[in-house]
């Protein structure tokens, strides 16, 4: 027999008859012996009646012309919609800024290049050939350079965080909408970061909180086109029912002391061999 | 319709076909229709919020992700488009129609001739005393019967935040119900 939570949790679906003939049948035999489901079962039917619900759909109360004209109907306000989206002109001053804008980009662009060249030159022409110690060291200095899941967890909390309290707290200025371009771009690079992390071995709970980070970064990635308010609230009160930003401080500081403490490990390590080889 | 078709549909959507957009329109409209009504209660409305939200669909496809499942995602602007349609309406009636209003007057006359639309108009009201998320969850999962995993894909959250929320909601509505009854009566 399952639990009196499993249940609880069906009662509103056996209500309605959304059950599976067996399913169905476990709960009757449930609420049968078990007074207080059959208690809470009688309180969700009396929810279940009080808000009726109508058998019939609205819209079988229109013809079937009308839905038979209905695509063709959104087709043409499609292409009228297309028709009427108006041909911008740029303004001058608009013109002259992309064109600085684009300048300053080829003259980065092209400073970074020629900087490369000169010390592709210069290491050639003065035959600076690479200490194999030297080289080894940089070799071992760029493998603790790769950050370890643990940084990369830190790291990803860190920006999850920082993206869910400029959410919560970011303010309409004229009640209809807001622009979520750059928290719907950076919530894609995160959400890349999650796909990676969500395939690491990590203990439940950091799992969970990625994995519920991750729905969050889904909505807000697919938000980009229709930044309405109504979606925002929604994913507003998706972070707090979840606690998201009590969980990610939390997972910020562990992970942030995990590695601290790696960190602290690693250095007692080589101060404890240096003195090794110094005796 | 097979998920490859369907896959394919969005695909040549992407790239601008009109007739495969018009296509996966014939498969939504009505669930659409529907779930725009739940909120608006009006024909004329419901019709033009379906019809604004398939447009406002088409001008996004491109940033739509094969991640989630279209339909849900299309719901979502539906539902989106049906808030704004009826805070917009919240403003106009607030600015243009008081209570000592002709308008009123004749929609309270109308409303009493059935007792259906009564009881529609009554579940109307107590739906706007609700706080939105708890409002959505009552409308798509109660009143348009999509199953809670929909209802979480649609709302981004848990399915247990759904269960939560409509708990709460349909608790919310019987007692305003129960008040409205007793103000009627």
């Amino acid at each position: 027999m399952k639990s009196p939570k499993h249940i609880q949790d069906l009662l509103y679906e056996f209500h309605r008859g959304e059950l599976p003939v067996d399913e169905r049948r476990r709960v009757e035999q449930h609420l049968a012996s078990c007074e207080r489901c059959a208690t809470s079962a009688k309180e969700i039917l009396e929810l279940v009646n009080a808000v009726p619900i109508s058998s019939a759909k609205p819209s079988e109360a229109l013809p079937e012309q009308f839905w038979n004209s209905f695509s063709y109907a959104v087709v043409n306000r499609v292409r009228s919609a297309e028709r009427l989206e108006p041909a911008r002109k740029i303004s001058f001053g608009e013109y002259l800024q992309s064109v600085l804008v684009y300048q300053r980009r080829v003259f980065t662009a092209l400073a970074v290049g020629v900087a490369v060249v000169a010390v592709v030159v210069l290491t050639r022409q003065f035959g600076v050939v690479g200490d194999p110690d030297t080289e080894r060291v940089t070799q071992a200095q760029s493998e603790t350079e790769t950050p370890t899941v643990q940084d990369r967890l830190g790291h990803y909390f860190r920006k999850s965080q920082i993206l869910m309290v400029g959410l919560m707290n970011m303010k309409s200025e004229n009640g209809d909408g807001l622009d979520l371009s750059i928290e719907s771009a950076a919530s894609r690079e995160l959400l890349q970061e999650a796909r990676f992390l969500s395939e690491q071995n990590m203990d439940e709970r950091t799992k969970r909180l990625v994995t519920d980070l991750k729905k969050i970064l889904i909505e807000l990635a697919n938000i980009e086109a229709m930044y309405d308010l109504p979606d925002i609230e929604i994913l507003r009160a998706g972070i707090r029912q979840e606690n998201l930003l009590f969980k990610l401080r939390m997972g910020e500081q562990g992970y942030d002391s995990g590695s601290q403490s790696s960190s602290n490990s690693t250095e007692q390590q080589n101060n404890s061999s240096q003195k090794g080889e110094s005796l | 319709m097979p998920v490859a078709d369907v896959q394919q549909l969005i695909e040549k959507a992407q790239e601008g076909s009109h007739e495969a957009f018009r296509i996966l329109v014939e498969r939504h409209m009505k669930q659409a229709y529907n779930l725009a009504y739940g909120f608006l209660h009006d024909h004329d409305d419901a019709q033009d919020v379906t019809q604004e939200s398939f447009v406002r669909a088409y001008q996004s496809i491109a940033s739509f992700r094969i991640e989630s499942e279209f339909g849900t995602w299309l719901y979502r602007i539906v539902h989106n488009t049906a808030l704004n349609r009826l805070r917009q309406r919240k403003t106009i009636l607030g600015r243009s129609v008081g209570l000592d209003h002709p308008l009123a007057g004749r929609a309270e006359s109308e409303s009493s001739s059935s007792d259906r639309r009564e009881v529609q108009i009554h579940i109307e009201r107590a739906l706007h005393e609700l706080p939105t998320l708890q409002r959505s969850v009552v409308i798509l999962r109660h009143l348009e019967g999509l199953s809670t995993r929909q209802v979480s894909q649609i709302l981004g959250c848990t399915e247990g935040t759904v269960k939560t929320h409509l708990h709460r909601g349909l608790k919310k509505m019987k007692k305003l119900l129960d008040f409205i009854h007793r103000e009627s009566s």
